[in-house]
């Protein structure tokens, strides 16, 4: 039987159609207004971190200025691949968030986020706050929706009343410290190194090398732009060396748990928990699922000391909310953001979740950590972590390596060595300034 | 139909030229979907390992070898590519050994042979992920049902590290594989010794040969054409493993059971998409230049059946 050309052609046509259809990204950056007074704004954001208290605030806003928030959920595993292709089909949402509002100028194109500084709260922000989220060119893009925090080490309150300890202010005061828990038959420090866990021990290892700015006090900005610059290594750090050094003694000595290598978050918790250990390196973060299993304990926070000094806590900013430098309804965009600056909404988010604040006006509700968090930051002994300042740092090639070194595989010098060489591949991939030659 | 009149419409039919747009009227949707979904992608992607396209730019541009070069410099890659060659090879060896040895169980005369054959299956159905997670339950060194299961049998001295030790993790990586896999391998075989004619053992028993002898010289010839596609799938999915390893061991402790495929997951996690294509690249170009020859020598020790 002989087909027509003619139906032939229509099949062919019709084919190529539905294919080209599904390929278009349909990119008209000008998008038309949905009409009348009311706005719907795009908000994308990972389901971990659509908490109730956002989506309380939401509900708030929509009632307030009468505008609709679309919620556009996805998995974190999935997020930031989504986001990317939205974003570069033109197709981004109004809002959106990401993993830590510093880390977020190196992980994704800077163009996408609209430059807050210069907004009317931005001269309410303390001046931690500023620094947990201010870029390294000091613009402002985002406001936290998850506490931000700082990592230090937790101890068991019980434990240490108990055994007559006091926070120790010298290396050698936290290894007696260390040497008289183990004496009680108590683990003195908990180490987290399970493969997908290790960042229970990047903690400390930031903990510790945030000594390296307050050491460096006034010249910190120029600290950060030769590191960032390549001008200064890591190996030549002497601070990172020192730290790192100091990790790999609690081990030697005895002062931690055997079964770090399989302890993962979740054991963690119940060592912590049980009083199995007496201290965990961690920040507040831990507080929520830790106390909903443990709601009698107490847990006090200091900074592990360096050296001779009690040394500095790292920072982080926590998960923020960002505007769209394309967003269709930047406008209200930005006054939603505004809202959720004011004092009061601020007062209200931190009421459901305890912490600290990045406004210097706003009376957050503390948590059992934020006292001492805050004395930290007031005495100018809290800096931002290596993930907000250096751009070709990568988390996930430091917690790989605290494994090495736990295990004894490498040395501190060969890890900063190591490191070295992988922060120069991130680097040059992302064709950062100074690094290609 | 006379006989007659069937030759001469059949030298009609052959005399007439079929139009030449009915193979390609069949051909050209799936083509079409072909070109659009693998080819065109496969070829972008050569194409993107030769440019600095990551995330935080929006240019990419053209760099030549440059990201090959920082492929080679990179401490992780030779242990990645020693780490790819072992887990290919101790899991072809052991899809194909055991495998083998049960096919040639299960096909002989016993009873309980489906009952057994299902059972040897069942792993193969399961979902890698599911069967990574339960591998690390079962392989923790300190809280694994393995080890506390071999302390309780006073047998601490095998209670050995496993996942949690970097000299152990590839292999416990291998092993998982091997259990998860091995009834694919396996009832592949099996159907190619039921293929085997019966005349053939039959010849060989006259003969006087053993069983071994009849194994050696009558099941493994006639199974090549078997033991072909399952060593040539198996060293190529071996080189080509990522959620085994993944969802075992993240390519840890350290980075000692990192592979090729977790080392381009973890770049491309990173933004560097330029950098993580082009090291797909090399290890395509690796299967290639192992399973070609390798398929070339398997095949020519085919024989009829």
């Amino acid at each position: 039987m002989k087909v027509g050309t003619n139906k032939l052609l229509v099949l062919s046509g019709l084919v190529a159609t539905s294919l080209l259809t599904a390929c278009t990204g349909g990119g008209n950056s000008e998008r038309s207004e949905s009409g009348g007074a009311s706005k719907t704004l795009k908000f994308m954001i990972t389901s971990e971190n659509y908490s109730n208290r956002l989506k309380d605030f939401i509900a708030q806003y929509e009632f307030s200025s009468g505008n609709q928030v679309d919620v556009q959920l996805f998995p974190a595993t999935e997020y930031e691949n989504i986001l990317k292709i939205k974003m570069l089909s033109d197709e981004g949402p109004d809002l959106f968030v990401t993993d830590d509002i510093a880390m977020s100028q190196f992980n994704v194109p800077q163009e996408w986020f609209e430059d807050l500084t210069g907004e009317p709260w931005e001269s309410r922000l303390s001046e931690s706050g500023r620094t947990m989220i201010q870029w390294n060119d000091g613009r402002i893009t985002g406001l936290p929706v998850t506490n931000p925090g700082g990592m230090g080490m937790l101890y068991n309150k019980a434990i240490f009343a108990k055994l007559g300890l006091e926070v120790p202010k010298t290396w050698d005061d936290f290894l007696a410290v260390c040497g008289k828990l183990r004496q009680a038959g108590i683990i003195p420090v908990n180490i987290q190194l399970a493969n997908g866990s290790e960042f229970g021990t990047t903690h400390m290892m930031h903990q510790l090398f945030a000594n390296a700015e307050l050491n460096r006090s006034k010249e910190a900005d120029r600290f950060w732009h030769d590191l960032n610059t390549h001008r200064l290594k890591i190996t030549e750090v002497k601070e990172y060396e020192q730290a790192l050094e100091q990790m790999v003694e609690l081990k030697e000595q005895g002062y931690i748990n055997e079964d770090f290598i399989s302890t993962t978050f979740e054991m963690s918790q119940e060592n912590l928990g049980t009083g199995r250990v007496a201290m965990h390196p961690a920040g507040d973060f831990i507080l929520e699922p830790l106390l909903a299993k443990y709601p009698e304990l107490e847990l006090g926070f200091f900074s592990l000391p360096f050296g001779d000094t009690p040394g500095a806590i790292s920072l982080y900013a926590g998960v923020g909310v960002s505007v769209n430098s394309k967003a269709a309804h930047k406008e209200e965009a930005l006054d939603f953001i505004r809202f959720f600056a004011a004092k009061e909404q601020q007062e209200i988010y931190l009421q459901k979740s305890p912490g600290i604040s990045v406004f210097a006006d706003v009376d957050a509700k503390p948590n059992m950590l934020s006292g001492d968090l805050q004395r930290y930051i007031d005495e100018g002994k809290a800096f931002m972590g290596m993930f907000g300042r250096y751009a070709a740092w990568n988390d996930m090639d430091a917690r790989k390596m605290m494994q090495e070194m736990m295990l004894g595989r490498k040395t501190p010098s060969q890890v900063l060595t190591e490191l070295n060489a992988k922060m120069e591949i991130v680097a040059k991939g992302k064709n950062l300034p100074g690094w290609n030659p | 139909m006379s006989s007659v009149a069937e030759v001469k419409t059949g030298r009609a039919l052959r005399r007439r030229k079929l139009p030449l747009y009915y193979p390609v009227m069949f051909v050209v949707p799936a083509f079409v979907i072909y070109a659009v979904f693998f080819i065109y992608p496969t070829v972008l992607g050569f194409y993107y390992s030769f440019t600095d396209w990551n995330a935080t730019e929006t240019t990419i541009r053209f760099v030549g070898l440059a990201q090959f070069t920082e492929v080679m410099r990179n401490p992780d890659f030779v242990v990645a590519l020693k780490n790819t060659f072992l887990y290919a090879a101790i899991t072809t060896i052991g899809k194909n050994v055991i495998p083998l040895l049960l096919a040639v169980l299960l096909t002989m005369g016993m009873r309980s042979r489906n009952a057994l054959r299902a059972v040897y299956f069942s792993p193969a159905i399961l979902n890698i992920v599911a069967v990574g997670l339960i591998f690390q339950g079962l392989l923790n060194p300190h809280t694994g049902f393995v080890n506390n299961l071999l302390r309780s049998m006073k047998l601490d001295f095998l209670a050995l590290g496993w996942i949690g030790d970097p000299s152990l993790s590839i292999y416990a990586a291998c092993l998982m594989e091997i259990w998860r896999a091995s009834g694919i391998t396996m009832a592949i075989y099996i159907a190619g010794i039921q293929n085997i004619s019966a005349d053939y053992y039959e010849a060989a028993e006259i003969d006087g040969a053993t069983a071994w002898a009849k194994f050696v010289h009558v099941t493994l010839p006639l199974l090549m054409p078997a033991i072909t596609i399952n060593v040539l799938l198996s060293v190529i999915y071996g080189a080509r493993m990522f959620e085994g390893v993944y969802f075992l061991t993240q390519g840890g402790p350290g980075n000692s059971s990192e592979v090729l495929m977790t080392l381009v997951y973890k770049y491309m996690g990173q933004g560097l998409y330029g950098y993580s294509t082009a090291l797909n690249l090399i290890l395509v170009l690796l299967i290639i230049l192992i399973s070609m020859p390798l398929l070339s020598y398997l095949t020519k020790k085919e024989v009829g059946g």
